[in-house]
């Protein structure tokens, strides 16, 4: 929607992978506007000297808020739309989300970590904490990324 | 500004409101806004009580949309902001009439409230 979208960093490709967490159909009307304040509440944050941490602890406790209702919503509008689903597409559908919420789960542990970490760079993640945070963010990319079929 | 419907439904049948619906649409009430205005006038307003983040934010407005309390109005720079363009939203006739009844329905559960002092009298 934008005219001149501006490059993304890590952070940004780190929350665009979080919003693959919501309904494609949402996510599809409202992604680049919600990147878009994404990217004006860091720099709000910046401007504050607020932490790396607290910022993602403010966007991970949003995305818990409104995942499970915008899923809600999404199943409730696709069951208007063809209320005779069968068991198996009612069962895919559940799958589906699942998939997408333990992904958002373990993205979100992994950015508490690495948050953590930010805030207290003393007490520096080990190497097995830094190769668990890694996993964790590996499995949930994947959980989120693929198949990419619409759900 | 975005199209009314002149046909609007009872608003009462909307409420009661979500307290992020209600901030949406007092923020809209004086002008159209994009979602990152809405969220600085929301965060303003209430001193920084209530931060609405991107998903609660869009997921308020999408359902707004859906019961017709706002409406889309149009895609445009915000000269504050640099060149980026950004969509804006506006309150419609029902909408405002639903935030007027919210109002009132708030204004009358403080004056019960103040009846059997729970509350101090209002202020002079």
């Amino acid at each position: 929607m934008s005219a001149r979208p501006p490059e993304r960093d890590a952070a940004e490709r780190v929350y665009a992978l979080l919003l693959r967490a919501y309904p494609a159909a949402f996510r599809e009307r409202f992604g680049a506007e919600m990147r878009q304040l994404f990217r004006d509440r860091r720099r709000d944050a910046a401007e504050r000297g607020e932490g790396a941490a607290r910022f993602w602890l403010g966007l991970a406790a949003d995305a818990v808020r409104s995942l499970p209702a915008q899923h809600l919503a999404d199943l409730r509008e696709r069951r208007h739309a063809a209320p005779a689903l069968t068991p198996v597409h009612r069962f895919q559908d559940r799958a589906m989300i699942f998939r997408k919420l333990a992904g958002a789960v373990l993205v979100l542990i992994a950015l508490f970590h690495i948050g953590i970490d930010v805030a207290h760079p003393h007490s520096s993640m080990g190497g097995l904490a830094i190769l668990l945070t890694a996993l964790m963010l590996a499995a949930g990319a994947v959980l989120l990324v693929y198949p990419r079929r619409a759900a | 500004m975005p199209n009314d419907d002149p046909s609007a439904p009872d608003s009462r049948r909307l409420l009661p409101l979500t307290p992020a619906g209600l901030h949406i649409l007092l923020a809209l009430a004086d002008g159209e806004r994009h979602g990152y205005g809405i969220m600085r006038e929301v965060e303003e307003r209430t001193g920084g009580e209530l931060r609405l983040g991107p998903g609660t934010l869009y997921g308020s407005l999408k359902r707004m949309l859906g019961e017709g309390l706002i409406a889309e109005a149009g895609e445009r720079a915000d000269p504050q902001l640099g060149d980026e363009r950004r969509r804006y939203y506006g309150i419609t006739a029902l909408g405002r009439a639903t935030a007027a009844a919210e109002a009132r329905r708030l204004d009358a559960l403080v004056r019960l409230a103040r009846s059997k002092r729970l509350i101090g009298p209002e202020p002079a």
